[in-house]
């Protein structure tokens, strides 16, 4: 058990850090792809000599060939060198990192909410199917899966706007506040944005749990458990849920590791100056290296969570082992 | 015994369905059963047998609701509210579920599950409740380290073991199976019946064993009840049921049962049970019933005493003479088949070229395992599937093979067809070598050979009509314009008893019974005029009394037709009735091969003779005691020698080394060292008893 364990871990992780490795490459194919290099658009300046776009290229090293430059990319990659941003000359790594710190916190609390309310009214709502209390979550769980997040955004805004900050992440005059008065004035600054990407992400739990929920209703092993005189919220806690939920660790896995991806309409709409407001400057200033970074990071993220999703899936369900 | 144990009084059971119609799914059922009593609730699919346990259980579906009234023990059941309902069950009603279902949670240990009732029931705690699950598992016969396992990681039959150990955890006084034995294999099947009959009579409790499988019943159970369209229309020992029926139903069901008792008619009863969301006038098998008159179409037969212990629930009882005959004539209707007669007329002897002969035949499945193989190196191991094969087939012909879950008769099959692809050895159809054949040249041939399918409910496109599915094959084969597709259609249809065409061209699959869609799946592949047809496991998803027919229609297109058929089966019985030859398999190998005559009444292998022990005879009169086996070794692991040896009642320790080829020779051949000397004592392994 405990060495196909290991098996399993070193496959899984093996096989992760090949997808990082073909995303990293494909990130370099990519951007090299792009019509233009970076020199004509540096050198579109007018009478440029060719001497004068010999110098870019040479100081970008972008004289040398493909591989070389390749090689080059993945040494500066492993000592964490995203490269520098056009728009403001800094590194994108620090860039990254502070963008990443803001976003974080506010897109967590609302995935986390969705992932948690979402199964209870999956679970809710597959437990008393074709009720009102079924019609009910269901239908509002699509209505606001199915809302533009923009506009929602901007009705919670009207709705609450009056209560609750709806732009930017800290209140400008608190200047030397005890870091407690900080934390809460980020806190409530967080409610709205948090709630908008709670309700876009909760209506994919409420059907995935609730579809998954019934599938294992219908399970043989079920009616096992109420043949044997359970009560039913054993019935449904000990074997329908704990069942139920075997296919929605993957989905988990995918919206944990689509955080860091940042929420861009939310983060636009509340001026949130996170990954997403980040990555949608940087595509309209059409700042290649941050596109880059962020998107190297995302896939990062996105790959060690699956990956990390594996090996829950290993503990949870005994049938992986082999 | 004044007061019963369990008593059943005028039972029952609606299901509300969509769009208010209601269907009556049990009516009037009584049932009584005493401590240490087994009974057997007999049925097909839809006659209510389900729906009884499920009312007694008080698990009925949110749309059922029921009537009548069960005593258990003297104490009313039905009208408890649902806590008192729960307090019970499990500790006084325990249920074991059909051998093929998830009966068993994925995520949690066997152990677990088995505490869990104790515990939740209070009658043991948590120490007791660990002690008590290792005598159980050893009880049924599993090591007590069992509890530790998960259910995947048992085989079929330990898992059912593990069920009846889980349904004993709280010492029920009634035992509930529910089809205990349905799609095991053989072997396995014989066991569980044992294993249930022992500890049912060491444990003293009632027992109602639910099946569609008469043999079981009349291994298993003293007396019966037989249930057809929601009522019960005959009770009474079993012995009675089987030799003197006083329902026709009960009759045309044993008669529908084949059994290794060559050479006894096997038919299967015409038409399909009542719908059961409308009022029935009269008695409910009046439509499908031949000895039928007026009063049947008008007045509703009720269940009366016929003789001192047998009831039935038919007119005819009340007829002065003799008019329901006794089992042993055989003067029913024109559906009954004759495969003898046929066999004597045109036997495997008139055509002598084979159409098909496999030569040594592998095929081999890879195994992948450890870490790096996933980079697509080679695969060390492999599961050899089918381990040198050689079998021939003559036109005319139908050839059964016989084996256990895993044995490779699937494959073998498949692998004449190039849908697998053997990793050696030849396959030659009609002279032509299929093994050598390019993808495109293969195309004409697979034409000419084509497959049925175990499940009707699968194979057929859910979207397509009858026509759309019948002439499928030629439009994609491009035989034909539109009006002589349409004739070779109405043909084909026709040549499966589906009369007249026109009634069953629009319909689709779900508009049709069962036997109905695999006569379809048999005319889809009739259409093309195939010389060999590859039947894999043709009726095991059907009900009982249509699977004669479909059995007798492929003999019929084999033997007045031409047709060779290979028929894929784990039932010895139907291999017996139907085939022309048998080739038993183990383990990727042929191990015995010949006429039916020669292997089921003269077996020579150990391993054709304990399969025969295994099976139980529909005359419960014949008590036959099973040789009981451990399970089938995984292909993965296939032991040194004969691979039979580890299993063998008769294994000699130069088993382990030698490795026996299949006798050379024509005829009846058979691949084990002992034979030779076993042939002498035929009756040492086989010891059939009848019972006086």
């Amino acid at each position: 058990m405990n060495r196909s364990a290991a098996d399993y871990a070193l496959r899984r992780g093996a096989l992760a850090l090949v997808t990082i490795f073909l995303v990293v490459s494909f990130n370099f194919v990519l951007f090299r792809l792009l019509p233009g290099s970076f020199v004509t658009n540096l050198s579109h300046i007018p009478n440029a000599t060719p001497a004068f776009r010999r110098a870019i290229a040479a100081e970008f090293g972008l004289e040398r060939s493909k591989w070389e430059q390749y090689i080059i990319y993945l040494q500066q990659l492993l000592h964490g060198n995203l490269g520098v941003s056009y728009a403001n000359d800094r590194p994108v790594l620090s860039n990254l990192t502070t963008d990443i710190a803001n976003t974080v916190p506010m897109v967590s609390l609302g995935t986390l909410a969705a992932i948690v309310l979402g199964t209870l009214t999956g679970v809710a709502s597959a437990w008393r199917r074709r009720t009102v209390v079924d019609h009910g979550l269901t239908g509002t769980a699509l209505a606001f899966y199915s809302f533009p997040t923009q506009w929602l955004g901007l009705m919670l805004i009207l709705l609450l706007g009056s209560v609750l900050p709806t732009s930017g992440m800290h209140t400008p005059f608190l200047i030397g506040a005890p870091w407690w008065k900080s934390a809460l004035d980020e806190l409530h600054h967080m409610i709205l944005p948090s709630l908008t990407v709670m309700l876009t992400l909760l209506g994919q739990y409420t059907l995935v749990v609730r579809s998954a929920t019934l599938e294992a209703m219908s399970e043989d092993y079920v009616l096992t458990a109420r043949a044997k005189g359970l009560r039913g919220s054993r019935v449904l806690w000990r074997h329908v849920v704990r069942n139920a939920l075997l296919p929605v660790t993957t989905l988990v896995a995918l919206s944990i590791g689509f955080i860091v991806g940042g929420a861009i309409l939310v983060e636009t709409v509340f001026s949130w100056p996170g990954i997403g407001l980040a990555v949608y400057q940087a595509v309209s200033e059409r700042d290649y290296p941050m596109l880059q970074g962020a998107f190297l990071l995302l896939t990062i993220s996105v790959v060690v969570c699956n990956y990390l999703a594996d090996l829950l899936y290993f503990r949870l369900d005994p049938r992986v082992a082999r | 015994m004044s007061q019963p144990l369990l008593r059943v009084r005028g039972l029952n059971v609606w299901y509300e369905l969509r769009g208010r119609t209601e269907v009556h799914a049990v009516r009037d059922v009584d049932l009584d059963l005493d401590e240490g009593e087994r009974v057997g609730l007999v049925g097909e699919s839809g006659s209510g047998k389900t729906s009884v346990i499920m009312a007694l259980m008080g698990l009925l579906p949110s749309t059922g609701s029921l009537s009548g009234e069960v005593l258990l023990s003297g104490e009313r059941t039905l009208e408890r509210g649902e806590r008192s309902a729960r307090a019970s069950r499990w500790r006084h009603t325990a249920m074991v579920f059909q051998g093929a279902m998830n009966a068993l949670n994925p995520v949690k240990t066997v152990g677990w599950q088995i505490i869990e009732p104790m515990l939740v029931h209070g009658v043991a705690d948590k120490g007791q409740a660990t002690r008590r699950t290792h005598e159980l598992l050893e009880r049924v016969g599993l090591p007590g380290a069992t509890a530790r396992r998960y259910p995947h990681e048992l085989s079929g039959g330990m898992r059912q073991r593990a069920c009846v150990a889980m349904a004993l955890a709280c010492r029920p006084k009634v035992l509930l199976a529910d089809e205990p034995t349905t799609a095991l294999d053989v072997v396995i099947q014989a066991q569980i019946i044992e294993l249930l009959d022992d500890v049912a009579s060491e444990l003293g409790m009632g027992v109602i064993v639910v099946t569609h499988d008469l043999p079981v019943v009349a291994r298993l159970c003293p007396r019966a009840a037989v249930m057809y369209a929601g009522e019960v229309v005959e009770s009474g020992p079993t012995d009675a049921l089987f030799h003197s029926p006083r329902h026709p139903y009960t009759k045309r069901l044993f008669e529908a049962v084949p059994d290794l008792s060559l050479g006894e008619e096997v038919s299967s009863i015409p038409g399909s049970p009542p719908q059961l969301d409308r009022p029935i006038v009269g008695c409910s098998f009046a439509p499908r019933c031949d000895l039928g008159f007026e009063r049947c179409t008008v007045e509703r037969p009720r269940l009366r005493l016929v003789t001192p212990d047998q009831l039935a629930a038919c007119h005819l009882n009340e007829m002065p003479s003799e008019q329901v005959a006794p089992a042993s004539s055989h003067e029913l209707g024109p559906q009954q088949s004759e495969p003898d007669a046929a066999h004597a007329t045109c036997g495997p002897a008139t055509r002598r070229d084979p159409l098909l002969r496999l030569s040594e035949i592998q095929v081999k499945y890879a195994l992948r395992r450890g870490p790096w193989d996933w980079l697509g190196r080679r695969p060390r191991e492999y599961v050899r599937a089918v381990d040198g094969v050689s079998l021939e087939v003559r036109r005319g012909e139908m050839l059964a093979l016989i084996g256990e879950s895993g044995c490779g008769k699937t494959s073998t099959a498949q692998a004449i067809l190039r849908l697998v692809e053997p990793a050696s050895g030849t396959v030659e159809f009609d002279g032509a070598e299929v093994t050598r054949l390019t993808r495109r040249a293969l195309r004409p041939l697979r034409r000419r050979v084509q497959m049925i399918y175990q499940d009707p409910y699968d194979s057929l496109d859910p979207r397509l009509n009858v026509r759309g599915i019948v002439e499928d094959g030629l439009v994609a084969n491009r035989l034909g314009d539109r009006s002589e597709r349409n004739v070779r259609v109405r043909r084909a249809l026709e040549r499966v008893e589906l009369s007249p065409p026109e009634r069953y061209l629009e319909r689709l699959p779900h508009e049709l019974s069962g036997g109905q869609r695999q006569r379809v799946a048999i005319a889809s592949a009739l259409v093309l005029e195939p010389e060999l047809l590859v039947a894999d496991e043709p009726v095991s998803m059907l009900d009982v009394s249509v699977r004669a027919g479909i059995l007798s229609l492929l003999s019929r297109l084999c033997h007045e037709d031409g047709t060779a058929v290979v028929m894929i089966t784990h039932d010895l019985s139907t291999a017996a009735h139907f085939a022309d030859r048998v080739a038993v398999m183990y383990l990727g190998r042929v191990v015995e091969i010949g006429t039916v005559r020669e292997v089921i009444r003269a077996p020579r292998h150990p391993y054709t003779k304990v399969l025969l022990s295994a099976v139980p005879d529909r005359d419960p009169c014949v008590r036959a005691r099973p040789i009981l086996l451990g399970e089938a070794p995984s292909a993965a692991m296939i032991p040194s020698g004969c691979r039979f040896h580890p299993r063998c009642p008769m294994a000699e320790p130069t088993c382990s080394e030698l490795d026996p080829q299949l006798e050379p020779a024509k005829g009846h051949r058979v691949a084990c060292t002992l034979a030779p000397r076993l042939q002498t004592a035929p009756a040492a392994v086989t010891g059939a008893e009848v019972a006086p």
